[in-house]
């Protein structure tokens, strides 16, 4: 069971080169925005890695509320691949967003709602990887950790509306007057297209890590039950 | 209905009962509360003037760090007094504990609350008795017990059960946490209602979410 | 066009940003690959154990 199957190469293939396609979309198709320069581009892959990292939360969550129907320890390698890779593509998504914001907003950091509710849910998934640390029953782990999963899913859009209710100034990028002043700006065609194709390179490379993130896990479990059944003998 | 009523009512008064023998629990977290106050009062330089804008920030942050320690504790005699296993093997539904132990702590929570408020008003002149106020501290408190049961009752099955508990509880409250500190400074600062009243609606939805979803997962974590 | 004459360099900022993305994301395939033989020796040590 330890063979790649071939559709897994495939998929490493496909997902290796629309990460390059998309790289090459915006260094040499897509225009250079007028107000801010190059450092625009780094949107592109702005959202799209936290689009990944949203998307691994909502998977993890989902993970875990089919493994507390189902109790099928798969589940919970899955919801734990998610959460794994979802953190590095969010962190990702952070420093690039920052990386944007010094020309643009003239600093690193500010506390404005998306950028703080991010941070938060670094955290909650943090959180949840120390949780699953803690604790050593393989099933108690998966109860527990899919139960933070679920609720973590929950309490961040409270999180964001909370903050956001503080105040705003982060851009709102299809749009008015007001965005632009803040660093919106509208797409026209080229970058619709540059944006639409990065989103779905990444949605595909994020299955493909996903995917061999689960097989590490499964593999991980084997060996813990292959050790359990060596030291027994061994006694 | 009603037998389901009385039996969270026995999980409850067991509880409040063990604890007037002993008081432990209570006199811990009332200290650990007076100390953060005190804490907080030398490292921001809280005076009679710069009070006004903080005192809600300060209330809340000392009303959390007693609740962390109230809650674990709670929890961890039960496990280790194997009282919890005996509580599982009562011919009840498991909610019943949940709702007993979660009203348990809220009481905890609002005794110390209770004795730290007029304290703090007394040592700063904050107007804290008003009916708004003591709302907001009612609501914050519910959904901040509401998920910390839940998460107190997982953490003391794991190893490291001594240190997981905030790490896991803050993030997840931190809706509460907001919207409790800017709706109880709204009432301090005498803000009209209609400014306040978005705050205390997202009170009462964090709530009824967070309940509703604890009850509803609390069997996957007492399960063996 | 004027405009043109006033779009702001900061072709620096975007290297670095995609010089960030490169180096995290081939950090985690990296440490996936070599998670990956870790287990795979423990694993294939296990199994001539057992036989």
């Amino acid at each position: 069971m330890n063979e790649k199957p071939n559709l897994l190469t495939i998929l490493d293939v496909v997902a290796g080169l629309m990460i390059l396609v998309a790289a090459g979309l915006v260094f040499f198709y897509v225009p250079v925005e007028v107000m801010m320069g190059s450092v625009q581009k780094v949107f592109y892959f702005h959202v799209a890695t936290a689009w990944v990292g949203m998307l691994g939360f909502l998977v993890a969550a989902i993970a875990g509320v089919v493994y507390l129907r189902k109790g099928n320890l798969l589940w919970d390698i899955a919801g734990n691949g998610a959460v794994e890779i979802s953190l590095i593509f969010f962190l990702t998504a952070i420093v690039l967003g920052s990386i944007w914001a010094r020309p643009i907003w003239n600093t690193w950091w500010t506390w404005e709602p998306r950028l703080t509710t991010a941070a938060i849910v670094e955290l909650i998934y943090a959180a949840y990887l120390l949780l699953r640390q803690g604790v050593d029953d393989p099933e108690r782990r998966a109860r527990f950790s899919a139960i933070y999963a679920i609720f973590g899913f929950f309490s961040v859009p409270l999180t964001f509306i909370s903050i956001r209710m503080l105040r705003t100034i982060h851009p709102v990028v299809i749009g008015s007057a007001e965005a632009a002043s803040q660093g919106g700006f509208n797409m026209d065609s080229p970058m619709k297209l540059t944006f639409f194709f990065s989103l779905a390179a990444f949605t595909v490379f994020f299955a493909d890590l996903l995917w061999h993130r689960i097989r590490l896990g499964q593999l991980r479990a084997e060996v813990d039950v292959l050790r359990i059944d060596s030291y027994s003998k061994g006694e | 209905m009603k037998s389901y009523l009385n039996a969270i009512r026995a999980v409850i008064w067991k509880d409040l009962t063990a604890e007037w023998r002993t008081r432990e629990n209570l006199s811990a977290m009332l200290v650990f509360a007076l100390l953060v106050i005190l804490i907080f009062n030398f490292a921001l330089e809280l005076d009679i003037q710069a009070q006004e804008s903080l005192s809600a920030g300060v209330l809340w942050a000392t009303f959390i760090f007693a609740g962390t320690i109230g809650l674990n504790r709670s929890l961890a005699v039960e496990k280790d007094r194997g009282c919890l296993d005996g509580l599982l093997l009562a011919p009840v539904d498991r909610s019943v504990i949940y709702f007993g132990k979660a009203i348990g702590n809220l009481i905890f929570m609002l005794l110390v609350e209770i004795i730290v408020l007029p304290v703090y008003s007394f040592l700063y002149q904050v107007p804290v008795f008003q009916p708004g106020f003591l709302l907001v501290v009612v609501l914050g408190s519910i959904g901040y017990v509401a998920v910390g049961t839940l998460l107190a009752t997982m953490v003391i099955q794991a190893r490291t059960r001594d240190i997981l508990l905030p790490i896991l509880l803050f993030p997840l409250s931190l809706p509460v946490i907001i919207a409790a500190v800017k709706a109880s400074q709204g009432f301090l600062l005498m803000v009209p209602l209609t400014e306040i009243s978005a705050w205390l609606n997202l009170l009462i939805v964090y709530d009824l979410i967070f309940t509703a979803a604890a009850f509803m997962v609390f069997d996957f974590v007492v399960e063996e | 066009m004027l405009s043109r004459f006033f779009v702001p360099d900061t072709v620096n900022y975007m290297i670095a940003g995609y010089l960030v993305f490169g180096v995290m994301i081939s950090g985690y395939v990296m440490s996936l690959i070599l998670r990956w033989r870790k287990a795979h020796r423990e694993y294939v040590y296990l199994r001539k154990d057992q036989d």
